[in-house]
């Protein structure tokens, strides 16, 4: 994405909040638990991190998006991509309180985006993407939390500069991360909403014992100032590749009024393997969980897979091939718009153009031990 | 209004906001401190020719010329600006927007959303104040009066007084009525008990990012330039145009009609009887060039 590729120096980061979760989990349940074992893999170092295998890839897809102003200068929007129509992705910073092991931006380098770059993206949002039919914007990274102000200053600049926009989403794990960050320089960004601007925050919790008291206060102030609250989850090997914890997840984020949105299979990244199920199994869970009976059809997710050229929700007819461990997928994504809405896109070397204009993708499997 | 909060961030966090890549062994950070008061755990400025023992777990933000041999040390071009960038973004919560129910705001007055006005203040009609400004206690804000966002108006500032303007008639005074604008640019400061006044017609303008200290007077019909900073208890008499990034010193006072020109600096306590010309210096009584 917008970052530099790191070389797969992704240091160990947990927050000091974190550290005493989990050190209170391993007394709590034992560190032979279920809930221990979510924590710890998702946080500490694991030596299989550092092993050889297929998943090689140190980087996601490219889509900063070059722009032509109006001085014809190029302008290279730095921390943005746009994959989609009516949607763009903003990084306004890469840090995080803590380091997710299995995180796709992992060995980018890290950066925050000055004010001044911030203001150009706002911009952007409201020229070129205002005759593109773009409306809506996740803001994500990193960690956008860990920079309130910052934040603040893009939103203004939003409101100010790009009026189509009408749906902020704002992607963050601080709330299980260290939810003592979080006050009110980020609750009075979500009291800018209006009935012509709506937030969403958009978070991700993996395992039920994720939900501490004090997320759910968090989560509680989020929906008090009228924000929707959703989670896009990973399957992780280990973390929640079983029944018994799916179904308590989903039940528990219904619990807390936190919607349900992907449940993504683990990406082809270096560093990853020991996280990745295959994808069949995935279904089978999937499958599983919303038939057994113990779930509402509200609490159920999409299954879906970040593939090179963006998100793939499994549908019957969208695996078209298997072959040496990958998967071939048809998508929806038409190349002659993409270009349209970023001309400096270029296909990757893992997809194709089939006969009606439409992307098919390579998606690396993952082994199931 | 921004308030200081517990956290506990890594020092690498810090560094990597910075755009320093971190060396070394990490640890915890719970705020700020002074050289005075250094200690592990805290984060502090050390200036240029500043000295400083090492601390262990103490994280310096220094230059890059610095002489500091710490461990846990952040070297950047400017410091102090990243020092204070660092506080207000990881230390600092910005409190909610809050309208009193003391106030009195005229119900024909503006306000736009994220503005704040503390107790007692008196916001009258024809007044419209833009998205986040602070508007502290006791404040008055009348006449026709248009300020920018994100502009902090301190306790008991007055915005739009009358102007000090009569005729001698013989046996008394006749008072000019002050029937003009006064317009406040964005990131404005104005501060506690400094008083704006009304102009005779036209307009009263303050560009935005000016900074006005406390006690201050601003007369009838001044036009202040972007970026102005005037200290505490200087007073500006009517119809004077400072020029933008100037400096006016504390005490400073300026006759009516004159023309401070950009980038020039007014002394401390000077009595200006005459223009000042772009770039200049000048202080004393009655003011000359320095």
């Amino acid at each position: 994405m917008a970052g530099i590729s790191r070389n797969g120096d992704f240091p160990e980061k947990v927050s000091k909040f974190l550290k005493e979760k989990i050190d209170s989990v391993a007394v709590t349940y034992g560190m032979d638990s279920q809930e221990y074992r979510a924590l710890a893999l998702q946080y500490l170092k694991h030596p299989e991190e550092g092993q050889k295998s297929e998943e090689n890839n140190n980087r996601h897809w490219e889509a900063d998006l070059q722009v032509d102003t109006v001085d014809e200068n190029t302008l290279i929007l730095h921390g943005m991509e746009r994959l989609y129509n009516k949607s763009i992705v903003v990084e306004p910073t890469m840090i995080c309180s803590a380091h997710c092991r299995y995180c796709l931006r992992g060995n980018y380098d890290i950066f925050t985006l000055s004010e001044e770059e911030l203001l150009n993206i706002a911009k952007y949002c409201g020229t070129v993407g205002a005759h593109s039919g773009l409306e809506e914007i996740l803001i994500t990274g990193g960690d956008p939390l860990i920079v309130p102000q910052r934040l603040d200053y893009f939103i203004e600049s939003l409101i100010e500069h790009a009026s189509n926009i009408k749906i902020i989403r704002i992607a963050t794990r601080l709330i299980t991360h260290d939810p003592g960050r979080i006050g009110d320089s980020f609750y009075n960004i979500l009291r800018k909403k209006s009935d012509e601007l709506r937030f969403e925050v958009a978070t991700q919790i993996n395992h039920a014992v994720e939900l501490f008291p004090e997320t759910i206060e968090v989560i509680r102030k989020i929906k008090e100032l009228g924000a929707a609250i959703y989670s896009q989850n990973v399957l992780l090997k280990g973390v929640n590749d079983d029944i018994e914890s799916l179904i308590t997840l989903y039940n528990a984020m219904r619990k807390y009024d936190i919607e349900p949105h992907y449940l993504f299979h683990c990406v082809p990244m270096k560093g990853m393997h020991h996280f990745r199920t295959s994808v069949e199994k995935g279904l089978y869970l999937v499958k599983e969980m919303v038939n057994s009976g113990r779930m509402s059809g509200r609490s159920k997710p999409m299954y879906a897979l970040m593939t090179d050229v963006g998100k793939v929700t499994l549908y019957e007819g969208t695996i078209i091939g298997k072959k040496d461990g990958h998967l071939e997928l048809k998508t929806n994504y038409s190349y002659e718009d993409r270009m349209k809405w970023n001309p400096s896109w270029k296909l990757p070397s893992t997809a194709y153009v089939d006969d009606s204009g439409n992307i098919v993708i390579r998606y690396l499997d993952g082994i199931d031990e | 209004m921004k308030e200081l909060c517990k956290r506990e961030i890594y020092a690498s966090e810090i560094s990597e906001y910075l755009g320093v890549k971190w060396m070394g062994n990490d640890f915890f950070v719970t705020g700020p401190t002074s050289l005075n008061s250094a200690e592990a755990g805290k984060f502090v400025l050390l200036n240029e020719n500043e000295v400083l023992d090492n601390i262990s777990e103490l994280l310096v933000i220094t230059g890059l010329e610095s002489n500091y041999r710490g461990s846990a040390v952040i070297r950047v071009k400017q410091p102090e600006m990243a020092f204070y960038s660092v506080i207000n973004e990881f230390f600092m919560d910005v409190k909610p927007p809050q309208i009193d129910g003391t106030a009195h705001i005229s119900p024909s007055a503006k306000l736009s959303r994220g503005v704040s006005v503390g107790r007692n203040s008196i916001i009258e009609s024809e007044v419209k104040v833009d998205a986040n400004t602070y508007i502290g206690s006791g404040v008055i804000i009348r006449g026709n009066v248009h300020i920018g966002k994100n502009c902090i108006i301190k306790d008991n500032a007055v915005i739009g007084s009358e102007g000090y303007h009569f005729i001698d008639d013989g046996a008394s005074y006749l008072e000019k009525p002050c029937l003009g604008s006064i317009h406040i640019g964005d990131h404005v400061l104005i501060g506690s008990n400094t008083s704006i006044e009304l102009p005779l017609f036209d307009e009263t303008r303050i560009e935005s990012h000016v900074k006005i200290d406390d006690l201050a007077n601003i007369g009838s019909n001044c036009k202040i330039g972007s970026k102005v900073l005037i200290a505490a208890s200087s007073i500006l008499c009517h119809k004077i145009t400072v020029g933008r990034n100037s400096f006016i010193g504390a005490g400073a006072v300026i006759r009516d009609g004159l023309n401070i020109g950009e980038h020039s600096t007014i002394g401390i306590g000077a009595v200006v009887l005459g223009n000042v010309e772009n770039n200049k210096r000048v202080a004393g009584n009655p003011a000359h060039e320095i």
